[in-house]
């Protein structure tokens, strides 16, 4: 798997819970998030009951690694202890196809925010020792 | 009819850049100048509230600071973290522990060291997060800091209102008009376009400028029933209410807006028996300039998308229809969190504010906000009971 451009070894993520199952998957390439087990219903990462039927049982399920691109930002303030590039760089929150919310950059080197709607896909990319989703810039048009 | 509980002393410490902060210090020193005010010896104070601040993790105030101080024997010591909206939540409860006849003289005191001569403005702030839970996913998108997390909250607002940063600027401005006339105020230099559009981009669309100004320092407030002995004119907290909104990172919840922002506003107002006319100044947590474009429109202020063009026409500076972060905010003033708001409030009601003192100001709204805008606190203070 591609090492990240953008960030050092000292932002990866700890695989410690709520994040193991979830960083479990990107290791193997897929993007794995939980849901509801009575109803399906997206869940957070660490909630433990469902918000739409309170049911206290939860499972993990691959999904696609696709959906809309809600807001983007650039970072500006460039911080050295994680951050290898010099210059701005993206920050985007996608919503993701299957409900769920999540902050990513791009997976190759970028110096512009994606346009508010732009459907986009993820891959992932290796910082430290994690896989990290990223959008795949490349494809991406507007 | 007796005298209801009321903030009669109010103490604030706010550092030099130079020097080397120590919150318990400076949490001791402001509130003897709230007792001075007072009228009342330390060792009269009979209750500690705290508010607990995890912000700053290397220097804070704790329990110990009963220790440290010269109190009386308390009778209600306790620390309470409820975000950016605690020291508003505090200062209900010392109310109500005062009119219950629990305590006499309950200190409401808050204390941040976020600077010191060897960490420049906003790095302590700038680290934020962790490596664990859905910050440490964050970090990985490469998210670091506050400022990014309103960045995407102003981002969204833009979108969703067809807002810009004219917007921005029109709060940046507005607020620093307040702050040129207020001596506690960190930068007192009227704002230009040219000056703001200098300013460098921390997480476009902010710039340093959107940023509130962190300082090390404190503020204290004593809380009791008001006598003869008190120096000036008692501030009577007259109604409170709350929303937290448990913010899901699914659909559909908003990603952004603090919803039940608008109930807040009523029930608030409900419970302090007035209307939203008789409040003649509004005080914002505005760590960021995005705040309180987004809070007066979903309090329900103005319209959706009205709050920019109605700032920048000048309604929100003196002499405004509603004069809005009086004392430059957090922006312009300084950043001690929810004690900006309050400090600011008390100075207006006692009639305080100098050049920047409204007529007869008598009613006070302090609007305080924690997270990503998740919990949100309305208060009514005003000098009558």
């Amino acid at each position: 798997m591609t090492i990240d451009w953008l960030l050092r070894d000292t932002a990866a993520p700890s695989d410690v819970a709520p994040l193991s199952e979830y960083l479990a998957g990107s290791a193997e390439g897929k993007l794995m998030l939980p849901f509801c087990a009575a109803c399906q219903h997206p869940l957070d990462l660490d909630q433990l009951h469902c918000d739409e039927c309170a049911h206290q049982v939860r499972v993990w399920q691959i999904v696609e690694p696709a959906g809309r691109v809600t807001v983007s930002i650039m970072m500006n303030r460039v911080d050295a202890r994680y951050v290898k590039q010099e210059a701005a760089y993206p920050v985007i929150e996608v919503s993701l196809n299957s409900g769920h919310r999540i902050i990513v950059s791009t997976s190759t080197v970028s110096d512009a925010p994606i346009a508010s709607g732009t459907e986009v896909r993820l891959e992932f990319v290796q910082v430290g020792t994690q896989y990290i989703p990223r959008i795949i810039n490349t494809a991406v048009k507007g | 009819m007796s005298l209801s509980a009321a903030i009669t002393g109010m103490g604030v410490v706010i550092c030099g850049p130079k020097e080397i902060p120590d919150a318990t210090g400076n949490a001791l020193s402001a509130i003897s100048m709230a007792a001075r005010e007072a009228g009342i010896d330390l060792r009269e104070i009979d209750g500690l509230l705290i508010n607990q601040n995890e912000l700053i993790a290397d220097d804070h105030l704790t329990l110990d600071l009963s220790r440290r101080g010269a109190f009386g024997t308390l009778k209600v010591l306790y620390e309470l973290e409820s975000k950016g909206t605690t020291m508003s939540v505090l200062l209900k409860q010392a109310t109500e522990i005062v009119n219950a006849g629990e305590a006499d003289n309950v200190v409401v005191v808050f204390a941040d060291a976020a600077i010191s001569p060897n960490a420049p403005s906003g790095a302590a702030f700038a680290s934020m997060g962790g490596d664990t839970g859905y910050r440490g996913l964050e970090r990985a998108g490469g998210m670091l800091g506050a400022v990014a997390a309103y960045a995407l909250i102003a981002q969204h607002y833009f979108v969703e209102r067809n807002a810009d940063i004219d917007d921005l600027f029109a709060v940046a401005q507005a607020q620093r008009s307040w702050a040129v006339e207020n001596p506690l105020a960190w930068i007192r230099e009227p704002l230009t376009r040219e000056k703001y559009d200098a300013a460098p981009l921390v997480a476009a669309p902010l710039r340093r400028l959107d940023c509130a100004r962190p300082v090390s320092g404190a503020a204290a407030f004593i809380v009791s029933k008001p006598n003869s002995s008190n120096s000036l004119n008692p501030v009577y907290v007259r109604g409170m209410a709350q929303r937290h909104t448990m913010r899901r990172r699914h659909a559909p919840h908003s990603p952004w807006r603090p919803v039940g922002a608008s109930e807040v506003f009523t029930d608030a107002l409900k419970q302090a028996r007035t209307t939203a006319d008789a409040i003649d100044n509004l005080q914002i947590y505005d760590a960021f300039t995005i705040v309180p474009l987004v809070m007066m429109e979903e309090l329900g202020v103005v319209g959706p998308g009205e709050a920019g063009s109605f700032i920048a026409a000048g309604n929100t500076r003196h002499g405004g229809s509603l004069p809005v972060n009086t004392g430059g905010g957090q922006i312009s003033g300084f950043y001690l969190q929810g004690a900006t708001p309050l400090i600011e409030a008390v100075t207006q009601l006692r009639g305080q504010g100098g050049n920047r003192q409204i007529a007869d100001a008598s009613t006070s709204m302090v609007v305080s906000v924690g997270g990503r805008l998740e919990s949100v606190n309305a208060l009514v203070m005003g000098v009558q009971q």
